[in-house]
């Protein structure tokens, strides 16, 4: 068995891993992703930072009355939410430009037009058609939201610049001004025609989804969790990993901690009024939901547990800037928020990476549901702050039960030790890759 | 060497970080579910009294009488719980009362530790359903006599405190070694609720009033049958204290007459003397009437 992994199976898998990183559209989709980490990692310890420091509600807010403490607090609060506005909730557009350029790139095309063309046709999708007073664009679309589209786009233009008259000259960066004008004409056409192209669709798609083509494509995957019949606990492992695929895919999943007040909805305050109204948490009426088993036990830096995917790659990777991504990565994952480390290394899309990414939540999912089955824990019911460190929501949100912090820390020591394998093979294939790149410029030169 | 040195240093920082975000936190969380629960407390916290033997639902009725001369806005509401289980009513909780008075007798008021048992469990019959009728999850006791007998094998058999709380309990000479005045002789009641008094919430406050008519006791219970309660209460309540009364009325049918007592009462036991806006409180001498609406 031993030898059969080791002599064929994963030397199979390095090569099919390899053989992906090297398409076409996956270099794309890395060279994007690591021009824009700085971008999306300023975003995202700004947006930690406001939610755990700077709301009133959140975590170390409340523990450490910092509303009182900190002087110009609602003026700070406003700058952050301003450099979030800049950053994270503009990524997409960014991403739009960024992939087409890289696309165009690669097929020595002239890659600025491609990106400049690629980035107004996603505001163009993103018009706001609805009459009356309202923003130009679907602000909420420019996002982390819009990321998927945007990339999918990105590629799509990109892609069709392949067809652009004429191919970029090597030394355009030393031609003249008239050069570049008549290689502009030269995309005349293609340019309009994309951009006619994009308003008819988006004009199209205003009157069935009002919030644009990535409002359609959200609907489309709205999850039918309360059609769903069947035992409790398949129903939420159903979710989980809905939630974690689209994660994985790039797309905001259902399950996102920042809005998950109005998750749990009436089956949270039954079971937070069955607390307040007894003494014990044993007997509430709902003790398996998301907000007592997924959020407590399986969300711990966010989706997938990037907190475990941090620790794993502190422990195994070797690789000074892997290290490095995940040290800066480590802040916003501590008040779970995944999206530093998902851009970061990255896991968006990543073929390896998936496999832990699903399994962890539905592993730890399996682990509360046991213990709070056989009653040596009760469910965690209380809300805890946003913004709380993981490991922390069970204990807090059961008013200190330690056998719920015990389980919490059991649930990262297991998600680790599930991420560490899959964290090394990622390595492994990612230096294949690096030497595979440097003997094709070997060659090349 | 020096990689030994990183790592343990590493493991320090993290310690205590984890400490200096824990405590505060551990002290928010324990904040923020009390407020919580207090805001969510049930408004309603009887004080609900059991007779001791052979007495009937009216035998508190010149105590409240007394009580309501002092205090506003407190209802009475008297069971009598029949030997089938059932329940019959009189009187009933003015609107808006928040503390009324609920006595709880039994239709079989004999003596005796078998029917003491079969008494427990009657109270708690009638504990269910005033619980499903007027919705409180807190209330207070007082016992008279055997009545404190039938509270302490509620709480030790019945008493689920994961539904409700019972922060005060008075016991108005209530013999827990029975007749028996030498406290090495223990009855077997007295060892049985001894064994069982792990069961006892923790939270509760308990007063043990003892009458003294003479040296020996309140002419029917012996002084060391109502002290023997500490070997059940100390070092499992809260609080256990234990009160002695001499002078006028301080025979055992008497106790709850007593003067001092009802000052007692009215200091340890009602939490809220004058209720304000509770409509139709007459009060008539004999304690008929008591809570009718007016």
């Amino acid at each position: 068995m031993e030898t059969y992994i080791q002599t064929k199976l994963l030397p199979g898998l390095i090569r099919q891993s390899v053989r992906i990183r090297r398409w076409r559209m996956y270099r794309v989709l890395k060279q994007t992703l690591a021009v824009i980490f700085p971008f999306i990692l300023l975003g995202a310890v700004t947006q930690a930072v406001n939610s755990s420091v700077f709301s009133p509600r959140g975590f170390f807010a409340e523990i450490y009355h910092l509303q009182t403490v900190i002087p110009f607090y609602t003026d700070i609060q406003h700058i952050l939410t301003v450099i979030q506005a800049v950053t994270i909730n503009l990524s997409a557009p960014a991403v739009a430009f960024l992939a087409a350029k890289f696309m165009a790139h690669s097929y020595h095309k002239d890659e600025t037009l491609a990106g400049l063309t690629s980035m107004l046709s996603f505001f163009t999708f993103n018009l706001n058609f609805a009459p009356g007073q309202h923003d130009t664009f679907l602000i909420q679309n420019l996002g982390y939201r819009g990321l998927f589209f945007a990339f999918w786009l990105g590629i799509g233009i990109g892609w069709l610049f392949r067809f652009g008259k004429m191919s970029q000259e090597p030394n355009l960066k030393e031609s003249s001004i008239s050069d570049r004008v008549t290689n502009s004409l030269h995309h005349l056409l293609l340019i309009n025609l994309i951009l006619l192209i994009s308003m008819a669709i988006s004009y199209a798609i205003s009157f069935i989804a009002p919030d644009g083509l990535i409002g359609f494509i959200y609907s489309l995957f709205q999850f039918p969790g309360n059609r769903l019949t069947g035992h409790v606990s398949i129903r939420l492992a159903l979710l989980a990993t809905m939630n974690a695929a689209l994660w994985w895919a790039g797309l905001e999943g259902p399950l996102n901690l920042a809005n998950a007040g109005g998750q749990g909805g009436t089956l949270s305050t039954d079971n937070l009024n069955y607390a307040l109204e007894h003494n014990s948490l044993f007997n509430v009426p709902h003790p398996y939901t998301m907000s007592t088993v997924y959020y407590p036990f399986a969300n711990f830096g966010g989706v997938g547990m990037m907190l475990a995917l941090i620790f794993a790659i502190f422990i195994i990777s070797r690789r000074h800037s892997t290290r490095e991504i995940a040290g800066l990565a480590l802040a916003p994952a501590i008040v779970n928020s995944p999206i530093a480390i998902l851009v970061g290394l990255p896991v968006i899309l990543n073929p390896i990476l998936i496999v832990p990414f699903i399994l962890t939540p539905l592993v730890n999912q399996g682990i509360a549901w046991f213990v709070i089955r056989i009653h040596l824990m009760p469910p965690p019911v209380y809300a805890v702050p946003e913004g709380t460190p993981g490991p922390l929501i069970a204990f807090l949100g059961t008013n200190g039960n330690w056998v719920a912090l015990v389980v919490s820390l059991l649930c990262l020591t297991v998600s680790t030790l599930i991420y560490l394998p899959f964290v090394k093979l990622n390595m492994t294939v990612n230096d294949k890759v690096a030497q595979l790149e440097a003997h094709d410029e070997k060659t090349l030169a | 060497m020096k990689k030994h040195w990183r790592s343990l240093l590493i493991i320090i920082i993290t310690i205590a970080a984890t400490l200096i975000v824990l405590i505060p936190a551990t002290t928010w969380m324990t904040a923020n579910v009390k407020s919580a629960r207090v805001i969510h407390n049930s408004r309603m916290e009887p004080v609900i009294l059991i007779p001791g033997s052979s007495a009937t639902q009216d035998r508190f009725n010149t105590l409240i009488n007394d009580l309501n001369k002092q205090t506003t806005g407190h209802s009475l509401l008297k069971i009598t719980v029949q030997t089938n289980g059932t329940l019959k009513y009189s009187g009933r909780i003015a609107r808006n009362d928040n503390e009324p008075y609920i006595v709880v007798a039994f239709e079989n008021n004999k003596d005796g530790y078998p029917n003491i048992k079969k008494q427990a469990a009657w109270f708690n019959t009638a504990f269910n359903q005033l619980r499903k009728t007027y919705r409180f999850n807190r209330f207070r006791g007082i016992g008279h006599s055997n009545g404190g007998l039938i509270y302490t094998l509620f709480l030790e058999k019945y008493y689920a405190a994961d539904d409700v709380t019972m922060s005060r309990l008075m016991t108005i000479g209530t013999p827990y070694n029975l007749a028996e005045s030498n406290s090495d002789n223990r009855t077997q009641m007295l060892s049985d609720m001894i064994t069982a008094r792990k069961a006892l919430p923790t939270g509760l406050t308990v007063y043990s009033i003892a009458g003294t008519e003479n040296l020996d006791g309140d002419g029917t219970v012996p002084i060391e049958s109502v002290e023997a309660g500490k070997y059940i209460f100390q070092n499992q309540v809260k609080h256990y204290t234990q009160i002695t009364v001499s002078g006028d009325d301080a025979a055992h049918s008497d106790l709850p007459q007593n003067q001092q007592i009802v000052q007692l009462i009215s200091q340890y036991i009602v939490a809220t003397p004058n209720q304000q806006g509770v409509p139709g409180i007459t009060r008539t001498p004999n304690g008929t009437g008591v809570g009718q609406p007016g």
